[in-house]
């Protein structure tokens, strides 16, 4: 067998020679999706194709000034009496006009320092998919697991979830059609295990199993899965917060020497916030007297609050408390939410500190990349920030003296500042659909979504009160109050934005649902459906 | 003025000269297929702004990052796909390499692509990446490693 470089070597040579190179004079006369054939003189200015989205305001407005008119008309012939004749037709459903609030694409190069709040803007409305370019057509589909409540995750082959078999017993799912689904059993029947406690990390699955068990696989639905050390892990439970143990993607955890719980005891809890959940949450406390540097591996509950710590004094990190399993050079990067553990040394300052390599999380492998300015004071205010990986990027958005913040690496070391989102809220890459979706922590009612974490996209989610999302080429499908399906789904096109009609499932109680590439199941009592989205050309 | 022999002829010569550097940097990130339509497209794309792109510092990075917006929506966030090792080269490659290098975080996988699949150099790929050499040694040594233990081969 060669050598891997020489059969990553050969493998390209036949790749490049099946590929083939594009003719160039081709290129020249190629159309480039709707627009007209390209002038061989580039530098001719073309006159604007109309744009759909025009056309079909100008419809609209034709329409209604139409029926405005004969409305009038009938008034006024009527003497001012109403008439069935008057009645507004039902206007036909058509795509979100909506000006949508939004922020520039392209990311600014102006360093950090010489940063001020991008304006947002309000741009024309987004050019839009008419009704009939997307549609979705759904058929009932047997062997779903039923009980299924998700969170699903992730598998390197579609996805998966875990489903309680009862009180002592689980199993997990795994699908890569959505249609066929594999069961398999748990390692650990423990009481205490909890779906939710099932974590993924860059393909791998985590399992937690209640305070005292982790178990690992990184295969996820094909195992074999390991039991991991927890010897020494501070399982500290503030008083009144759920265990929900949420180990980072990074954070399998080796042996190491502990230090015992008391000196836990100092750290207020409540003031440590910030922590992106499920994605990077480790924070770095400084307590000069007792230890020069300790590191807390942490988890965050639902409700924010930190619930699952480990303390590592400084002289121990020396390759051994953070085992990068797999991936080996996944960014590690973490919000420091506090500095000082002590009142008088607690600040709110609110930085991010990156190290491209999880055993180089020592003081010479730690950078400091104080992104966000914020200015301690007597009366500070609560920061915090949120980093996502997301598209081989890392986007921080936190909060600074400027406003809301945010900056664009792709190695953890260059950062550039770029237009924050109109908002600040959490934000949560979906782990099984793999998109950004942030609602706002102040802002009634609004929904963000984003595909690259720069331009951010405001869903018009009036119709329903409570919006489950879900992607499948950018699908969501709302439901109501009580779980119901709603008729009328969105669905989101490059930066276009348009109602979709849901069809069958319409009423339907939904109780999880998941999407791979195209299909989106949704899964309700009794009853599954799997939806396809197909596009008309 | 230019005129249109001289537009002609200066993308023509341009795009001849970049077509392999940019079909290769997209068939690393995206795939063969979706490499390969990306970059129609982005060539299309500098032709139609021709006056445009030639006046950037570096056409090449400002049109593979057109392709890769193009790529970005052929794929619609599917993963890259890579083909089958052919039958008369299975002795020699590894079967399981192009699922091997699908799996790839995509930096890695650009990288390890370029620098062993395509021959770019050092230097080469980091300017196509906006970073620096040491960058790219970084994830070339961490992307041959992954791969190395994916496919449980110690050279």
């Amino acid at each position: 067998m060669s050598t891997l470089k020489t059969q990553i070597h050969d493998y390209f040579a036949y790749v490049d020679e099946e590929q083939g190179a594009v003719a160039i004079a081709t290129v020249r006369e190629r159309r480039i999706g709707e627009d007209p054939v390209r002038p061989i003189q580039p530098a001719t200015p073309q006159p604007h194709r109309p744009r759909r989205w025009l056309i079909g305001i100008a419809a609209a407005l034709v329409v209604l000034l139409l029926v405005g008119g004969v409305a009038v008309l009938v008034q006024l012939v009527g003497d001012g009496e109403s008439s069935p004749v008057a009645t507004t037709p039902p206007v036909p459903r058509t795509t979100a006009v909506t000006p949508q609030t939004t922020v520039p694409t392209t990311p600014t190069t102006a360093p950090r320092t010489t940063v001020t709040a991008p304006p947002t803007t309000v741009v024309e409305p987004r050019a839009s998919v008419v009704a009939g370019d997307a549609s979705l057509t759904w058929e009932r589909v047997e062997g779903v697991p039923q009980d299924a409540s998700g969170p699903f995750f992730k598998t390197g082959s579609g996805v998966g979830t875990v489903v309680r078999n009862g009180p002592f017993s689980h199993s997990l799912w795994a699908s890569s059609d959505l249609r066929s689904w594999v069961e398999s059993d748990l390692p650990v029947p423990t009481p205490f295990f909890e779906a939710s406690m099932l974590s993924t990390a860059s393909g791998r699955w985590l399992i937690g199993a209640g305070p005292t068990e982790l178990w690992f696989s990184r295969s996820g639905e094909s195992g074999p899965w390991r039991e991991v050390d927890l010897s020494g892990l501070v399982l500290t439970v503030p008083e009144g917060l759920i265990s929900h143990p949420r180990i980072g993607r990074p954070a399998l955890i080796g042996a190491v020497t502990l230090l015992p719980v008391e000196h836990l005891v100092s750290i207020d809890w409540e003031r440590i916030f910030g922590v992106p959940p499920g994605t990077y949450p480790v924070i770095t406390i400084h307590q000069e007297n007792e230890f020069t540097d300790v590191l807390v591996v942490t988890g965050r509950s639902a409700s924010g609050s930190i619930i699952l710590g480990r303390v590592v004094p400084r002289e121990t990190t020396s390759g051994l408390f953070l085992i990068d399993e797999s991936t080996g050079d996944e960014l590690f990067f973490y919000p420091r939410g506090i500095e000082g553990v002590d009142q008088d040394m607690s600040g709110n300052l609110v930085n991010g500190v990156s190290s491209s390599s999880l055993h180089a999380i020592t003081d010479a492998g730690v950078r400091e990349l104080d992104l966000f300015q914020v200015a301690r004071g007597d009366q500070p205010a609560v920061r915090a920030v949120q980093v996502v990986e997301y598209g081989g990027q890392v986007v921080a958005i936190g909060l600074g003296d400027g406003g809301v913040e945010a900056f664009i690496s792709s190695d953890g070391v260059e950062w550039q500042a770029h237009p924050a989102p109109p908002f600040y809220g959490d934000v949560i890459v979906d782990e099984a659909s793999g998109f950004l979706y942030s609602s706002p922590i102040s802002m009634f009612s609004s929904h963000w979504v984003s595909a690259d974490a720069i331009t951010w996209s405001m869903l018009d989610v009036a119709q329903a009160g409570f919006l489950r999302r879900l992607t499948s080429g950018w699908l969501f499908l709302p439901v109501d109050d009580e779980g119901l399906l709603t008729d009328v789904g969105l669905f989101l096109v490059g930066e276009g934005q348009s109602e979709i009609a849901i069809g069958d499932p319409t009423g339907t109680v939904v109780h999880s649902a998941v999407a791979v590439g195209d299909a989106t199941l949704l899964i309700g009592p009794g009853s599954a459906w799997l939806g396809e989205l197909s596009f008309q050309p | 003025m230019l005129s249109d022999e001289t537009i002609v002829d200066s993308f023509t010569e341009w795009a001849e000269a970049a077509e392999s550097r940019l079909r290769h940097a997209l068939t690393a990130s995206f795939g063969p297929q979706v490499g390969k339509e990306a970059t129609v497209d982005a060539l299309a794309h500098a032709w139609e702004h021709w006056e445009r792109v030639r006046a950037k510092d570096n056409p090449l990075g400002y049109v593979y990052g057109i392709g890769r917006n193009k790529a970005r929506r052929l794929a619609r966030r599917r993963p890259p796909v890579f083909v089958d090792v052919p039958a008369q080269r299975l002795p020699d490659v590894e079967p399981g390499l192009p699922a091997a290098l699908a799996g790839l975080p995509e930096k890695q996988r650009i990288v390890v692509i370029l620098l062993h699949g395509y021959e770019w150099t050092m230097s080469e790929t980091a300017e196509l990446l906006g970073t620096v050499k040491t960058t790219v040694q970084t994830h070339a040594e961490r992307g041959l490693a992954r791969l190395r233990r994916d496919l449980g081969v110690e050279l």
